[in-house]
């Protein structure tokens, strides 16, 4: 199964890349530049958050280096593999294997049961599970006793944590997580916080992630700020209160 | 408002109005077609009969007691008295025999279905006959041939050409052609004209006419000439006007056209029938996917009424244009269908397409009436949409318990309509209408109790392809194939028409062949066979050579004759006593058929003796054209009906019958010579009557099997339509699905799943879907060709073609890979991020 995976980790201490990375949508006078050259590196094992107003680039930012939406110019890389340089389905594959998803909705398979869900990018690549790590994840989530539930049988903070859950257990190079509690309360989103944290902190997981919320972006380990499609700003572990107050400054 | 939102409705998915039409301008075409082709051949040969160059007023013909074709000949004593009649101008007779012109290789001209006929030439006013080149037969060596004929037989004017009559093979020097009436041409019929006295000569007519033709002198009419006529003739014959004469061919040839349109109706209404289904599922699944929209027009204020008006007026607005289409299509379909015929030998003459505005007006009110009606259910069902939809999209409801006994009542409803229909004691029409109406609703009952096992099924079908569910693309397409049951139901039910259809018809042609062949193998004991292509039989001047050739021996050579008992028209076909029982067992079960032998006797099959309560000994009345009735005494009672369900001999069926024709010879080879010997020897002795096929036993066992073959072809190919629908139907269910399922394709795309997995998973849900309608089809078939093969008394076996079945079976999942072919290629290429995006 090993050699099914392109060789993504061999540098250490770097889960993603992205470098002058331009996204531009439109042209001449409805020209909108999403990324306007943003450079950075991100560290493996760190939570990162990224905010910004709306229509700041941000979702732009990671679907590009998720392999979902291509640069119009510029490159990225997840680990060492340049995903810029490769065709359609080596990206596929590089998302099967490197990347876990949590999107804001619409996380989950509806004619797959929950257990389905999770093992999904799994099984779509041919690869077991570790069930020790399964059955930690699932109970951390609280979850475990839902697994055999459709979709349609989950609660809204239920089925997002199912989606944690799949991004979670098939441990990626890397996990992107759109507005992931954009649609929960603040006990589930709380929750889904908490076990992202956990990944993290346990077992080194690196996650990207886009929020609005400067409650769930406490939680990260950095918190970047775009605007206009260009990165304006960052925090090392900051409190609710002074990203509260960043964010005021940017609008 | 409505028609705002049912046309933006019909826009917003281009290939479901694509799809939906095509399944709609498919069935109207072949409807269209199908009275398009009838028309254009009953125009071209209403052409033939208008015989515009003949000035027959009146025509003079035997009574007819046993059926239109068959009538006592009129003598020739009556030809003179009908000239003396005052007011007739001319009268003639016309002897008619079978002439078989041969070409310069020796082989038949003509035939293979169309008649070979031969005349005697006379001048004068009656004559429908034009010369076009040379002169008419004078000398009693000369013959006439029309124009096609000539050309085919590669004979100029003046040159020689071989005609066998009934006194065998001769050469006749062509003094010049002919053509018929307006067009010259005799639907691929053969004419040959001789000489008054060579006709008599060479035909079995003894002399006697088929018919008088008369011509009235000036300023009588044509009705009074033949009231005038009538009077001077002898019981048993009569005098119509020409136009009389002429409608009743024409009617009857009508009614042949008839008959031939209305199979083509059915196969048409079978695919409208499945284009039903699938305008039914489209709109169905549309409604469905519109539950939010719909709540949301609900909420705001539209009544019930307004939803279901747009959702019927988008029904109408997709009817009308494509039973346009539909009709235009149509005419191409008739003309594929007129070459189709033509390049299997049917011969038709050329007639450019008849366009009525009764065909235009049918094909449109079919296809807009059929539209309306697959769509008032599911127009229904919208208007029941709730405005909380908006919110909730509701989920599909628990099947109700009535729901499933409507289903249930209504398969059961439609097996019993169905035995009923085929063993009930009734007339044609109610029971083909019970049949028709059996057949449907228990295919209605199918398709609603398909809903209830499409899922297990479905999860049955797509574990055997995966024992422990298989690979991702394959888990995912059996689930979503056990998604929307009811769905997955009616996408089949459409293949499963075409598949029960085609299943039933193969049962039958099997059962065909086992029966017919399984008893010849059993009881024909000749080792040489013979028989004319076509239905009419053959000359009796074969006789002579083939009982004169050495390597054969118990010659049998079989005559045949129409005749009329309580049944009906008949055919009796003729034996040698002494000799029969060597070349075929007939399986006698009560006396024996060497006593037919004896004056005025008949042998009848088991079949007919029950129904007409006959016994060894018992009379039957049977009428003939030429010798009246007579009842004949019963000899023997016959189990195997595969030569005819009447026996009598040669001799009684010579004087007896209007018009000697050989139906068949059979014999048994000589000791010591080999079967290919003898058949080679019997066919170099019949070389000079080309119509003639010689076969060893096993060859004609072959040449049935190959005839039930060809037949099952044909409803193949009629049926092909249907089934081509049904496809586009799962194209289409797929396609909506995609559509419906953008998000979620996205999202297995952003997890992994590859391009080439997504289109497998659309295609292991095409594949499961199609074997589904697959099973349930091949279950509904066989019933259906069971009940057909058992309403047959004459079809003793039934045979079940496995193998045919699993082909069935592989096709139908063939077909499922190829409907899925685009809706995967869709699937494929979304754009993971629109996708995703996308509400
Ligand atoms: N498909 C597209 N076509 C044209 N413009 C687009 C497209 N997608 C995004 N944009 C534009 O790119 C810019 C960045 O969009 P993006 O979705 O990244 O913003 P965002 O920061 O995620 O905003 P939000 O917080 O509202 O989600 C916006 O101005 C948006 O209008
Ligand atoms: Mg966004």
């Amino acid at each position: 199964m090993a050699t099914e995976a392109p060789p993504v980790a061999a540098t250490p201490g770097l889960a993603a890349r992205i470098e002058d990375g331009r996204r531009l949508y439109g042209t001449g006078d409805n020209e909108v530049r999403a990324l306007d050259g943003v450079t950075r590196e991100f560290p493996a094992g760190r939570f990162t958050a990224i905010m910004g107003p709306s229509g700041s680039g941000k979702s732009t930012l990671m679907q590009c280096m998720a392999g979902l939406d291509r640069l119009t110019s510029g490159q990225t890389w997840i680990g060492d593999t340049e995903l810029t340089a490769l065709s359609e389905n080596a990206i596929t594959k590089v998302r099967r294997d490197n990347v876990g998803f949590i999107f804001q909705a619409f996380n989950l398979v509806p004619t797959l049961d929950a257990r389905e869900n999770i093992m999904l990018p799994l099984d779509i690549a041919g690869r077991d599970v570790d069930q020790e790590w399964f059955d930690k994840v699932t109970t951390d989530l609280r979850i475990h006793d839902r697994l055999d539930h459709r979709p349609s049988q989950l609660s809204g903070g239920q089925q997002q944590r199912v989606a944690a859950a799949r991004a979670i257990v098939a441990r990626p190079q890397i996990i992107f997580a759109d507005e992931p509690t954009g649609q929960l309360d603040s006990r589930s989103s709380a929750e889904l916080l908490q076990v992202m944290r956990g990944a993290v902190d346990e077992f080194g997981q690196t996650i990207l992630m886009v929020t609005h919320d400067p409650g769930a972006a406490r939680h990260a380990d950095l918190v970047i700020f775009l605007m206009d499609g260009k990165i304006v700003d960052e925090m090392e572990r900051p409190t609710q209160d002074a990203i509260f107050d960043r964010m005021k400054a940017m609008d | 408002m409505v028609f705002k939102q049912a046309r933006r409705n019909l826009l917003s998915n281009k290939l479901r109005l694509f799809l939906t039409s095509l399944a709609v301008v498919l069935g109207v075409g072949f409807v269209t077609g199908s009275i398009v082709l009838a028309d254009t051949i009953n125009k071209s040969f209403s052409n033939i009969f208008n015989v515009e160059n003949s000035q027959s007023a009146v025509q003079v013909r035997g009574k007819a007691v046993v059926s239109e074709s068959d009538r006592k000949p009129v003598p020739a004593d009556v030809l003179e008295k009908v000239r003396r009649v005052p007011g007739v101008r001319a009268a003639e007779g016309t002897i008619l025999g079978q002439a078989q012109v041969v070409d310069a290789e020796g082989k038949a001209v003509g035939g293979g279905g169309a008649p070979t006929m031969g005349f005697n030439w006379y001048d004068g006013p009656t004559n429908p006959m034009q010369m076009v080149e040379g002169n008419p037969p004078r000398e009693n060596n000369e013959v006439v041939l029309d124009t096609e004929t000539a050309k085919k037989a590669g004979v100029p004017v003046g040159g020689e050409v071989t005609v066998v009559t009934d006194v065998g093979p001769a050469k006749y020097r062509l003094s010049g052609t002919a053509k018929f009436g307006k067009t010259g041409q005799a639907g691929g019929a053969t004419l040959a004209f001789f000489t008054l006295d060579t006709a008599k000569r060479v035909f079995t007519s003894s002399g006697r006419f088929a018919t008088l033709d008369v011509a009235a002198d000036p300023g009588v009419s044509d009705t009074k000439l033949a009231a005038d006529v009538q009077k001077v003739l002898p019981a048993g014959f009569e005098a119509v006007t020409a136009t009389q004469a002429n409608e009743e061919v024409a009617n009857q040839f009508q009614s042949f056209i008839d008959i031939f349109r209305n199979v083509l109706l059915v196969f048409a209404g079978i695919a409208l029938f499945v284009g039903a289904f699938i305008i039914f599922n489209a709109f169905q699944i549309t409604i469905a996917q519109r539950g939010r929209q719909i709540g949301l027009l609900r909420a705001q204020g539209a009544s019930s009424r307004q939803i279901m008006g747009s959702v019927i007026l988008e029904a109408l607005m997709v009817g009308i244009v494509a039973s346009l289409l539909g009709v235009a299509f149509g005419i191409v379909v008739a003309w594929a269908l007129q070459q189709l015929f033509n390049a299997v030998g049917a011969d038709l003459p050329d007639q450019s397409l008849v366009i009525t505005t009764g065909a235009i007006i049918s094909g449109l009110i079919v296809g807009i009436l059929v539209t309306l009606l697959s769509a008032v259910g599911p127009a229904y069902r919208s208007s029941r949409v709730s405005p909380m939809s908006a919110l909730h999209p509701a989920p599909v409801g628990p099947t109700s318990r009535w729901r499933i006994a409507l289903a249930i009542a209504m398969a059961v409803a439609g097996v019993a309509m169905v035995l009923w229909g085929t063993f009930g004691d009734m007339d044609t029409a109610p029971r083909s209408t019970l049949l028709a109406l059996g057949s449907i609703i228990l295919f209605f009952g199918a398709a609603a109790l398909t809903q209830y096992v499409a899922s297990p099924l479905a999860n049955g079908i797509g574990r055997l392809f995966g024992p422990r569910g298989g690979r991702m693309p394959l888990r995912l397409g059996r689930r979503n194939a056990m998604r929307h049951p009811h769905r997955t139901a009616q996408t089949a039910a459409a293949l499963t028409i075409g598949v029960a259809l085609v299943t039933a018809v193969s049962i039958f042609a099997s059962s065909l062949h086992k029966t017919f062949v399984g008893s010849i193998e059993d009881r024909l004991h000749a080792d040489v066979v013979a028989f004319a292509q076509g239905s009419g039989g053959f000359t009796v001047a074969a006789d002579d050579v083939v009982l004169k050739v050495p390597q054969i021996t118990d010659v049998l050579v079989s005559r045949t004759a129409a005749f009329r008992d309580e049944k009906g028209a008949q055919w009796v076909s003729g034996v040698v006593p002494d000799r029969v029982d060597e070349v075929y067992d007939a399986g006698v079960e009560e006396g024996s058929l060497g006593d037919l032998a004896s004056p005025d006797t008949v042998a009848v099959s088991r079949d007919r003796a029950d129904s007409m309560n006959l016994k060894v000994g018992s009379m039957l009345p049977m009428t003939f054209a030429s010798t009246g009735e007579k009842p004949r005494r019963v000899v023997a009672i016959f189990k195997d009906s595969t030569f005819g369900n009447y026996f009598m001999s040669n001799e009684q069926i010579d004087a007896n019958s209007t018009q000697l024709r050989n139906q068949g010879i059979f014999a048994k080879a000589a000791p010591g010579v080999s079967p290919d010997e003898a058949k080679e020897a019997v066919k170099k002795a019949l070389a000079s009557f080309p119509s003639v096929e010689v076969y060893t036993r096993q060859g004609y066992i072959d040449l049935i099997g190959n005839q039930v073959n060809q037949l099952l072809a044909m409803f193949y190919l009629l049926l092909a339509m249907a089934i081509f629908i049904a496809v586009f139907g799962i194209i289409l269910t797929l396609a909506l699905s995609v559509f419906e399922r953008t998000r979620e394709i996205g999202l297995l795309r952003a997890v992994g799943l590859s391009r080439r997995g997504t289109r497998a998973m659309i295609r292991w849900e095409a594949v499961i879907v199609a074997l589904i309608g697959a099973l349930v089809g091949l279950v509904v078939g066989t019933f259906l060709g069971v009940v057909a093969v058992k309403a047959f008394p004459d079809l003793t076996a039934i045979g079940i073609p496995w193998l045919s079945m699993i082909a069935f079976v592989i096709v139908a999942a063939l077909f499922g890979v190829l409907a899925a072919i685009l809706p995967a290629r869709r699937a494929a290429k979304l754009n993971v991020l629109e996708a995703i995006a996308s509400e």
